[in-house]
């Protein structure tokens, strides 16, 4: 005979506690490695703490003034501006060019669109201090193949790293390459999940030349896909930090220096844990501030509700 | 008229169509009726211009339009899926059709056409259209909705209000009701009837249900297997079915197939022994007769076994077995007193409504069931 077993505790407070066992750990663990370091940077923001003094001072919001104001602080924000400012178009207009030309490939040769799409993924596989390398080598000026190619053809060489009006524009260039393939793909997938059906009625309306399909049907059926991609490469290239830190080291004199950078020489070669921890706060508030606009201005545009 | 000639459409190895010629005429409803995989939806597809045929041609009103683009052809398409544009609300999806044939591509521009007087004008005319067009399918006040705001039937509608605004040649339907429930498909089936008569356009529909297909057409196509087996009127393909196959598709409740075997004009099978009006060539014969032409009589011997009774309320269906085991249904009219499950009936039908089908080839045999000399349980 089966007998029904009652639970020891009342089926509630049995609810409660596997929901806690559930969720606890991963909460805990969220609250001691990203909250609780989180707001003690913030905090430190605003003193003059260096690294293993004994003491610090409340200095209230002069690290901001100092990052705003200061020569070095305000040229490391205007560059990873001006870097996003060229990486987020470049590479969103380039990656979706590439997408829409590989899913084309894609519907008469498989094999032919596969080796496009792995060799545009490439860079974002590959090790990118690495890749910085032979970027360097690639761009000497005197023995770099750009150089010998672009002399070959009668048109002048560049001090491509050295230049101090030249050097944001090479590392952005750099940033778009090692951009475009991650975009490509999420670009790729949001093509795939477009309905067929849509193409078709599309045609059958009379939007059927390469312009008016990509504007009735691709462009706005790829508006969460696009926004995503937005988000994303903008949060990239924000914290943009190998190619600096390998190629340049932020000069020459801080014409190459940006945001993460700075945070990194001030905080863990010059110690200054204050300073850095401002800098990494402006650095929050710029990818925090992305996320919203994502969250409350676009989501709702372009997932057509 | 449209006119497909000796169509055939391969992909790769396979064929999907062999040979497909039908003709429709102006103003009428055509319904392509198969089940899924027998050709029709791409037969349709054709006739739009969303796919080309390997070889053969499509005519419209006398002019060859096979290696046309579909926005050439004029014609209007409504998809089982509806394929209504997200991003715009209901207006500029049924605009949309009118903006493209009308207006060049400065006029269409954002922004830029608020300054063109011409863009002005035509869009003026182009909202009254529109208007009208919502009038019609009653769908005005969701004009500044989205699609994903709309329920299943009012998407439908929209559709439809995308495929009418621009007076097209004719429409294609494909499978358009099978998204919605019951209820709603047998409302929508009116609608579409009372659309085509109002318009007078030329409709033709893709279904796998025979009975939208029986209750909306002027002309049914039936496919099978890639082949047009049989076209011609609803009552046509009721009464003169051209093979077993047909037979078996047709019909609200499924014919039901007695083999026999048969010697010049006699036939022997377990309902008992038939005259043919004519002699017949082949040693076996099926035939069939619907459950709706069969009747439970006490005047024929006892020859079935009532199994299982069910009963509609308007009708009933009872399922008998035979002496060797074969099952066999009839549609009870009268359904004040129904038989006792387990009893044993005699069973009759309507002799001339009866198809007799060579067993072999599944093909329809010109003759008629002309008397029963001797029913089964009497021999």
């Amino acid at each position: 005979m089966a007998t029904v077993t009652t639970p020891m505790l009342p089926r509630r407070v049995h609810n409660a506690l596997t929901d806690l066992a559930l969720v606890g750990p991963a909460t805990l663990a969220m609250l001691c490695l990203i909250f609780v370091p989180a707001v003690l940077v913030a905090v430190l923001s605003f003193t003059d703490y260096q690294f293993g003094a004994k003491a610090f001072n409340w200095i209230g919001l002069e690290n901001y003034v100092e990052l705003f104001t200061d020569r070095t602080g305000k040229r490391a924000v205007f560059n990873t501006l001006y870097y996003a400012a060229i990486v987020i178009p470049c590479s969103m207009i380039l990656s979706l060019l590439v997408a829409m030309g590989v899913h084309q490939v894609a519907s008469w040769n498989k094999t032919c669109a596969n080796i496009f799409r792995t060799s545009f993924f490439l860079p974002v596989a590959a090790t990118l201090v690495a890749m910085a390398t032979v970027w360097e080598m690639l761009l000497h000026p005197t023995l770099g193949l750009v150089n010998i190619v672009l002399d070959m053809i009668g048109i002048g060489g560049e001090r491509w790293l050295s230049d101090r009006k030249l050097v944001l524009t090479t590392l952005a260039a750099i940033g778009v390459w090692e951009t475009v393939g991650y975009n490509m793909v999420l670009f790729l997938a949001g093509l795939a999940s477009i309905p067929r059906h849509l193409y078709e009625a599309a045609e059958i309306d009379g939007a059927d030349r390469g312009w008016e399909r990509f504007w009735t049907v691709t462009w706005p059926m790829l508006g969460p896909t696009t926004l995503f991609v937005m988000v994303i490469t903008a949060t990239r290239s924000f914290r943009v930090f190998e190619t600096v830190a390998t190629l340049t080291k932020g000069g020459p004199a801080f014409a190459s220096d940006t945001l993460v950078y700075a945070m990194y020489r001030e905080g863990f070669i010059y110690f200054k844990a204050g300073y850095a921890s401002a800098i990494t706060m402006v650095f929050f508030i710029f990818v925090f501030a992305l996320t919203m606009l994502k969250v409350v201005v676009a989501e709702r545009k372009v997932h057509y509700r | 008229m449209i006119e497909l000639r000796n169509i055939k459409r391969q992909f790769g190895q396979t064929t999907v169509l062999e040979d497909i010629s039908l003709t429709v005429e102006n103003g009428s409803f055509t319904t392509l009726l198969g089940a899924s995989g027998s050709g029709k939806s791409t037969t349709l597809r054709i006739i739009a211009g969303l796919d080309t045929p390997t070889s053969g041609s499509v005519m419209i009103n006398g002019q060859d339009v096979t290696q046309a683009p579909a926005a050439a052809r004029n014609i209007a398409m409504v998809f089982q899926s509806y394929a209504l544009y997200p991003h715009m609300d209901v207006r500029g999806n049924i605009t949309l059709p009118l903006a493209m044939r009308n207006m060049n591509r400065l006029e269409r521009a954002p922004l830029l056409n608020k300054l063109l007087p011409s863009a002005r004008q035509k869009a003026q005319n182009h909202q009254e259209q529109v208007e009208s067009i919502a009038r019609m399918l009653e769908i005005e006040h969701l004009l500044a909705r989205k699609p994903s705001q709309l329920s299943g039937g009012q998407k439908q509608r929209v559709a439809m209000g995308r495929a009418l605004v621009r007076d097209p040649v004719a429409f294609l339907l494909d499978e358009p009701l099978s998204n919605l429930d019951a209820k709603l498909r047998g409302q929508m089936r009116g609608e579409l009837i009372d659309l085509h008569k109002r318009t007078g356009k030329t409709f033709i529909y893709v279904t796998h249900d025979q009975a939208e297909a029986m209750s909306m057409s002027d002309q049914i196509a039936i496919f099978m297997h890639g082949v047009i087996v049989q076209k011609g009127t609803p009552h046509d393909l009721y009464e003169r079915p051209a093979t077993k196959e047909v037979a078996a598709f047709i019909g609200d409740h499924p014919i039901n197939f007695i083999e026999c075997s048969v010697e010049g004009n006699v036939v022997r099978g377990p309902l008992g022994i038939f005259v043919l009006d004519e002699a017949v060539s082949c040693q076996n014969v099926v035939i069939g007769v619907r459950p709706e032409v069969m009747e439970l009589s006490s005047e024929t011997a006892v020859n079935g076994k009532v199994e299982r009774v069910e009963y509609f309320g308007s009708k009933a269906t009872a399922s008998l077995s035979l002496s060797n085991g074969q099952m066999i249904q009839v549609v009870l009219e009268d359904t004040s007193t129904l038989p006792e499950t387990g009893s044993a009936c005699g069973l009759s039908f309507e002799l001339s409504r009866a198809h007799v089908f060579d067993a072999q080839t599944g093909l329809r045999l010109d003759v008629k069931v002309a008397a029963c000399v001797q029913d089964a349980a009497a021999e």
